[in-house]
């Protein structure tokens, strides 16, 4: 966990990235998954002066002193929560996107078998408009509905 | 496919708990010899050398052996258990109840969308983890709007449940699906 200054930083750094990624194919797969990360952060900068403070530290815990749920389900959770129905979308969006172009297919649900759903690279299965329109209008909405402006 | 039947098979296994008839003698195990379950709350008991699986708070068991360790057959009072029992199993019933009527949403909605290939459903922890297999060989925003728009609907409707949705692009479609035994399929094409 981080002090909620440096989730902003680190935000602002994996934007960058990923606006300079999505411009440079074949590597503009990459910059849907920095701009996810940088979604995180800006969430986490955003979460950091209210009760929950931090995704991590708010999941229920059961009986047994273990997670409930996922850190991934429990901040979708509280996006879902406390912000609209067009950030939300947006965020999911990125996640979305950044596990296909990481995995090419969910690799947690493979048990023994070599995945193929895709038979292609991720920087095929993502044109760069589509990756730059994820970057680009995804990142912005979010970030919007948190109101967190550029010059920050 | 999705089958109703199975998730009643569920509940119905769940709800048959063996009957506990009001005073009755229970010859307790050593305190060693109960075990908790790695699932919250469930644990064996020995009752007249059967092992019968109970919701139940274990804390609250192994309070009362402590005090009663000087004897080894006890007479559990029936109000003694069966308010952790039937609260946890409430509890449960109506968790069981909520997440398959969510699943039979899910289904219902997703499988109108024609890329939809197949959904599947696994579990873990308190958390309902859909995996969407979808018929696409390039990323297509138009879709993730469709399948976003039912899952925030679904999320709103059903506010106790943690879930997790995976949109994955399957487009071998004459491939079979490669996926963990545990996972369920609610719905294939």
């Amino acid at each position: 966990m981080a002090d909620y200054k440096v989730h902003l930083s680190q935000a602002k750094h994996n934007e960058e990235v990923a606006l300079r990624l999505v411009k440079e194919p074949p590597y503009h797969d990459w910059g849907i998954t920095a701009a996810f990360y940088s979604a995180i952060h800006y969430f986490e900068f955003w979460l950091f002066n209210r009760n929950e403070k931090h995704t991590e530290v708010s999941i229920p815990v059961g009986e047994d002193g273990k997670f409930l749920y996922t850190p991934h389900a429990w901040r979708e959770k509280l996006v879902e929560r406390y912000l609209s129905k067009e950030a939300f979308k947006s965020f999911r969006k990125l996640r979305d996107a950044s596990e296909i172009a990481r995995y090419l297919s969910l690799y947690r649900v493979h048990s023994g078998k070599v995945p193929s759903w895709l038979d292609k690279p991720a920087s095929e299965y993502f044109n760069q408009d589509a990756a730059e329109k994820l970057v680009e209008e995804s990142l912005k909405i979010f970030k919007n509905e948190l109101g967190i402006k550029d010059d920050v | 496919m999705f089958d109703q039947s199975s998730y009643q098979d569920t509940i119905k296994t769940i709800s048959e708990f063996p009957y506990i008839s009001s005073n009755i003698t229970i010859s307790l195990c050593e305190e060693q010899e109960i075990e908790q379950s790695n699932f919250l709350g469930i644990t064996y008991f020995s009752l007249y050398n059967e092992v019968f699986r109970f919701i139940l708070d274990l804390q609250r068991v192994l309070s009362f052996v402590e005090k009663k360790q000087s004897t080894s057959t006890l007479n559990i009072q029936k109000e003694y258990y069966l308010f952790p029992i039937e609260s946890f199993l409430e509890y449960k019933q109506e968790r069981q109840k909520l997440e398959q009527l969510a699943l039979y949403i899910i289904y219902k909605k997703l499988s109108k969308i024609e890329n939809v290939k197949s959904i599947y459903v696994q579990r873990y922890r308190e958390e309902l983890q859909l995996f969407v297999l979808l018929l696409e060989d390039k990323y297509d925003f138009d879709l993730r709007d469709k399948l976003l728009d039912i899952e925030y609907e679904i999320r709103k409707m059903f506010p106790d449940i943690v879930f997790q949705f995976f949109y994955l692009p399957a487009s071998i479609s004459e491939k079979e699906d490669f996926i963990h035994p545990q996972a369920e399929c609610i719905y294939m094409k």
